[in-house]
């Protein structure tokens, strides 16, 4: 059990360094790294990366609040579906066979990985004053899958959340991260929570994720400031993209 | 109002993350003495963690009570009710 325990602390705490280094929760690392490296089974990993997902957001989330980067009410208007989503895409995830979760896992980390290397820069539009009621509908019906996706594969969705908000509402990049992080923290948590019920979340693997998540968060922030951040994401997106095809593989049967 | 939040928010959270950190390095450190009881200390860390998106929430509410923002009072307690629902659904938690 001690080694299941360090195994656990050292997977989170690199990936929450790795990915508070560049703006992410890290879940699309975590998963991959404790089922294909430690061998935990997959919903167990989902139940873990989404536990210490919730120590990463909230730390981040205390640094962008003290900065004044989030905007609240919207947080609260995409939040309300974006949580439904995360408790639906849970309870499906129980129902899932370990196999079909590799696959949909693996094929989301295709489009994560490519996302990484060739970095998408998003256009700003001015701040709207009001934001037009058919772009909100949007973004709220965008948030129910972005939920979906966190509380079915165990990650933030920060890399589906920044996009809807920028793209569809108009929001200011930094802000729409800080709202993220804010917004991550509550969904990942609504996810967890589905997992804790029903007996998958690991009681006792559960505290080294949450120091490793909330220890990696905070020196990964620091750490970002200092180290280049292109090459880290070039490198990430390339282990993705490796992972992506050792999923795939092991979804489909074919050991690797 | 906005400058006294951006303080205290932030301090509220914290202060439950270092509880949780706490009582979840506590249960892993008592899992070699008693790993029985070690679980009741592990599972109040991770119980911690869930309380921090209802402190968020509720200091939204807060603000939005002190500015008079009725549109943040509404949106809050929607999402209380929403995430309230869903956990008296799935059983309340238990140690």
């Amino acid at each position: 059990m001690l080694s299941e325990i360090i195994g656990v602390f050292i997977v989170i705490f690199s990936s929450a360094v790795l990915g508070s280094m560049i703006g992410v929760g890290g879940g699309f690392l975590i998963v991959p790294l404790l089922t294909l490296g430690l061998g935990i089974p997959i919903h167990n990993a989902i139940a873990l990366s989404l536990l210490s997902i919730i120590a990463v957001a909230s730390s981040a989330t205390v640094t962008y609040a003290s900065s004044g980067y989030i905007d609240y009410k919207l947080g609260l208007i995409l939040e309300t579906t974006t949580v439904l989503g995360a408790f639906t895409g849970a309870r499906i995830c129980i129902l899932l066979s370990p196999s079909i979760l590799m696959i949909t896992f693996g094929v989301l980390l295709i489009y994560v990985g490519y996302r990484m290397i060739k970095k998408i820069e998003f256009k700003e539009e001015a701040k709207l004053r009001e934001l037009p009621l058919n772009r909100l509908s949007a973004g709220i019906i965008s948030s129910f899958f972005a939920g979906l996706s966190s509380g079915l594969l165990g990650i933030g969705g920060g890399i589906l959340k920044v996009p809807i908000m920028v793209l569809i509402l108009g929001i200011p990049t930094r802000v729409a991260i800080g709202t993220s992080e804010f917004m991550i923290s509550i969904t990942s948590a609504s996810g967890s929570y589905v997992y804790y019920k029903a007996g998958i979340l690991n009681t006792t693997l559960a505290g080294s994720a949450i120091i490793g998540g909330f220890l990696g968060a905070q020196l990964g922030s620091r750490l970002g400031i200092k180290i280049r951040v292109k090459l880290i994401r070039m490198i990430f997106g390339f282990i993705m993209l490796i992972f992506s095809m050792s999923m795939i593989l092991r979804g489909l049967g074919i050991w690797i | 109002m906005d400058l006294k939040f951006n303080r205290i928010y932030p301090a509220i959270l914290f202060t439950i993350l270092i509880i949780s950190l706490i009582l979840s390095l506590a249960g892993i450190i008592y899992h070699f003495i008693d790993p029985g009881y070690s679980i009741y200390i592990m599972n109040l860390g991770v119980l911690m963690l869930y309380i921090a998106p209802f402190a968020s929430i509720s200091s939204i509410f807060i603000k939005g009570v002190h500015n008079r923002d009725y549109t943040l009072i509404g949106l809050s307690i929607i999402l209380l009710i929403v995430i309230g629902l869903n956990m008296i659904e799935l059983g309340l938690p238990s140690l």
